[in-house]
């Protein structure tokens, strides 16, 4: 799991998508995947990793399908084509980033159930939430939030100014932010401030946890693939190469025909229906979500 | 070139982000994402504004306004 990078990405995203997706629906997307499942996870110490991503289990909610539903259901239910990308690209993009640790995840649940991962850095969840925390932030998975925040403040930052956030963010989604400023009785500062205030989290919570891991744990920092070493790991990913390769290749194949199918059938009907923000025009191919 | 309005802005941000973090390290309770935000809402803007308004309401010049 990863513990900052999952904010700052959203950030990174706004900059590609401009007008094309709601950014509050880029959040709620990119926290989908751990909404329901990461409360209980320290509470199932003895097989956390498994509950978090494994099945029988929650791990569903960190597979592609999973964005692809949830997507579908709300482009069904508000015909909102900024909410129903907007969650698809946040879910997705989570999914994405967990591939990095240990555990791994379940990309093309329910055509496979193999976890795929590139261990970049230790899962460890059976070792409690502050425990869990240090292992990440002695490892690389604080370099990967730190990657991630550099991102955005070198390419991205442009998405912070307020004239951004007015002329882009707001028009974007304009009758969330006006009911949120409405029911909330949000100035324009308190607006913009709701708009940033993820990225400012996300900044606190990465040096919070990396100090917290330096000088409350003793924990030497190891930022090395896999690391760091002296923690147990939760792998998910285990057995031999060729029947992982096999089952992600069958999963992966099964996954693709099935979207096919389902936008033939059924969500390119949504999608003529849906409808767009005045602001939006949208091109062809990934122009239809990105500029 | 940041102007001073955009500096100002800044420096509080920055003292915010200073407090979340003296107050995770001293209290050992990370803020969650829900309340973690909203530490921001309420030392940016909910605190500061209801601050003008009871100098405002006092007699005093209200700052910033």
């Amino acid at each position: 799991m990863s513990w900052a990078a999952h904010e700052f990405e959203d950030y990174f995203i706004q900059k590609h998508i401009g007008t094309k997706a709601s950014f509050i629906a880029v959040v709620i997307g990119a926290f989908l995947p751990d909404l329901i499942t990461k409360s209980f996870v320290y509470e199932h110490s003895t097989d956390a990793a498994h509950f978090h991503r494994g099945w029988p289990g929650l791990g569903f909610t960190h597979s592609l399908m999973f964005g692809v539903i949830i997507a579908t259901a709300v482009l069904a239910i508000t015909k909102s084509r900024s909410w129903a990308l907007g969650l698809l690209i946040g879910e997705w993009a989570h999914v994405l980033t967990d591939v990095s640790d240990t555990a791994g995840v379940m990309l093309f649940f329910p055509f496979s159930t193999q976890n795929l991962s590139i261990q970049m850095w230790k899962h460890a969840a059976s070792q409690g939430r502050l425990g869990d925390a240090a292992a990440y932030y002695s490892g690389l998975g604080g370099v990967w939030d730190f990657f991630w925040f550099c991102m955005v403040v070198i390419f991205a930052r442009k998405v912070f100014r307020a004239d951004y956030f007015w002329s882009v963010v707001v028009p974007a989604d304009f009758k969330v932010w006006s009911w949120a400023r409405r029911r909330l009785h949000l100035t324009d500062n308190g607006m913009l401030l709701a708009y940033r205030a993820y990225f400012l989290y996300g900044m606190s919570r990465m040096v919070a946890w990396f100090l917290y891991a330096r000088f409350q744990t003793d924990k030497p920092w190891q930022p090395v693939w896999g690391g760091p070493k002296y923690i147990k790991g939760n792998y998910l990913m285990t057995g031999e190469w060729w029947r992982i390769a096999l089952s992600l290749g069958i999963g992966g194949i099964a996954f693709v025909a099935c979207l096919y199918l389902l936008w033939r059938l059924v969500i390119r009907r949504l999608w003529a229906r849906g409808v767009d923000p005045e602001v939006v025009e949208r091109g062809s191919g990934l122009r239809v979500a990105f500029h | 070139m940041i102007s001073q309005q955009d500096g100002r802005e800044l420096v509080r941000y920055g003292v915010a982000v200073v407090g979340y973090i003296v107050l995770a390290m001293f209290t050992k309770q990370f803020l969650t994402w829900t309340y973690g935000p909203l530490y921001f809402m309420l030392t940016l803007e909910v605190v500061p504004r209801t601050w003008r308004r009871l100098r405002g309401a006092a007699g005093q010049p209200a700052v910033g306004e």
